[in-house]
């Protein structure tokens, strides 16, 4: 995941607010891996992903003129992207399709010492666990853990303050705890 | 992070593949191209003239109608992101192809009433206030109403595609219990005559939202279904189902979300599409490019 500076940002922003179209391919460039995996845990439907993430973004270059000018592009273009899901996800039109089809997964590549294995099973038993918790459960998780967001960031995201995000985000984990002992338990790991 | 749950949703974070290249940034810039969004120019969006909009969202939709084709390589990802199935051949057997007679028992009537699109100017569609007194009864549609009447009744919005100008006659019929608004339009010497003699198209609400993955299920040998994407007269983005070749049944789910199995009556090609909690279905003889044209001019009407 690319992380850009928030002064490359800003200028991102000023010129696609010019009208630059180019700049603002690049916003989508830089942030679509982040917007697809919480579009994705959130609607529970990896198949509506791609259309929501796309929507979301044309509502955000809509949006544009609103970002302040000391305000984190990301976790502002991510709230848009996290409302656009949940909406989404009400739709039984997209839970449907959801129970048919999985999500693809990339073979596992440990690159990193805080990184772990995790094998195919246990990866859908993560999924499949995720989308059993609540709306509110799986939006914190989603943006903590599978779009990387900082306690901070998912605030601002989540429109609640630090404090909220660090509660909900262990009643989620204990949720999702409890979760995969009914189906499916991740390997153990040293 | 020294949570072992927590790592393992870090590392699932990374195992979900979703490499879509540079095909976002096209479909999106493709979407702002469309829409007309003004980044530069604080409410200058709310600032354009409602009609304006309308138009400049009916003349893009057309060129806006994505086909998505994916190369076979990118298959199983674009599959997983709803890409790929843009145009699916069903070879099962369909389980309900309820078949409607091609042409119209003696009482269908010669002409329709006064305001059918053949009289209509297109781009100023006007409801009728009166009830339509003549419709073709093989529709099984009952008892026409005005439109007022069936927005009344049903809660609904009365669909009036400016492309098409005025309705010959609404409406209100089951399922659902609670109803759903038909708007039915004569053949004209720009809209062809459906299976059912003197009947161009039929335009529908529902309230809920159509069943796409439901109906994917159902749908009978020969149907060709695509997957489109376009701008309605809002301005808002809609994702469609074009369904073409064989007659097919379709369903939507009602308010309370349980699933509604309903007859398409022209048994022809048609759009289906989910706007703002209500389902629009347009059932007519033509090609898609036109449907999405008419689709994309409609403006609900309450």
């Amino acid at each position: 995941m690319k992380d850009l500076t928030p002064a490359t940002d800003a200028e991102l922003v000023r010129r696609a607010r010019g009208g630059d179209r180019a700049a603002f391919g690049e916003i989508v460039r830089t942030y679509q891996a982040p917007a697809l995996r919480l579009a994705t845990i959130i609607s529970r439907d990896s198949s509506e992903a791609y259309d929501i993430v796309q929507e979301a973004f044309v509502r955000a270059y809509q949006a544009l003129p609103s970002v302040r000018a000391d305000e984190s592009l990301r976790p502002w273009l991510l709230r848009i992207v996290a409302n656009q899901a949940k909406n989404s996800q009400r739709s039984r039109w997209r839970r449907d399709r959801h129970q048919g089809r999985q999500a693809a997964l990339r073979p596992d590549e440990v690159s990193g010492p805080d990184e772990i294995a995790l094998s195919e099973v246990a990866a859908q038993g993560l999924l499949a666990a995720l989308a059993r918790l609540s709306a509110r459960d799986r939006t914190v998780l989603a943006c903590r853990y599978l779009a990387d967001m900082t306690e901070s960031e998912t605030a601002s995201a989540l429109g609640v303050a630090n404090g909220t995000v660090k509660s909900r985000t262990a009643r989620a984990l204990t949720h999702l705890r409890d979760g995969l002992g009914r189906d499916l338990q991740p390997e153990d790991h040293p | 992070m020294t949570d072992l749950l927590e790592r393992q949703l870090a590392a699932l974070a990374e195992r979900l593949d979703v490499d879509v290249g540079q095909r976002l940034v096209r479909d999106v810039l493709a979407s702002l191209d469309a829409v007309g969004g003004a980044a530069s120019a604080p409410g200058r969006r709310r600032d354009m003239p409602r009609r304006r909009r309308r138009i400049i969202a009916a003349a893009v939709a057309a060129a806006l109608v994505t086909p998505l084709a994916v190369p076979g390589s990118r298959h199983v990802i674009a599959h997983w992101f709803g890409i790929s199935s843009t145009r699916i051949e069903r070879s099962p057997a369909s389980p309900v192809a309820p078949k409607l007679p091609a042409t119209v028992p003696s009482n269908v009537p010669a002409a329709w009433p006064a305001g059918g699109a053949d009289t209509a100017t297109p781009g100023t569609a006007s409801l009728p206030t009166t009830a339509a007194a003549t419709f073709p009864a093989t529709l099984r549609l009952g008892k026409p109403t005005t439109a007022a009447d069936a927005a009344a009744r049903t809660g609904l919005p009365v669909p009036v595609p400016t492309a098409l100008g005025a309705p010959g006659a609404i409406f209100v019929v089951t399922p659902p219990a609670s109803g759903q608004v038909v708007v039915v339009y004569p053949a004209s010497a720009t809209l062809p005559a459906s299976p059912v003699a003197g009947v161009g198209a039929l335009l529908s609400t529902v309230p809920g939202t159509i069943d796409r993955g439901m109906f994917l299920k159902v749908a009978g040998a020969g149907t060709v279904v695509e997957e489109l994407t376009f701008v309605i007269a809002s301005g808002s983005i809609v994702h469609a189902i074009w369904l073409a070749g064989e007659p097919h049944q379709y369903a939507f789910d009602d308010a309370a979300g349980a699933p509604v199995f309903d007859d398409l009556r022209l048994a022809t090609n048609t759009l289906l599409w989910n706007d703002n909690g209500v389902g629009y279905r347009l059932e007519a003889s033509i090609a898609r490019d036109e449907a999405v044209r008419i689709a994309s001019s409609v403006i609900p009407t309450r």
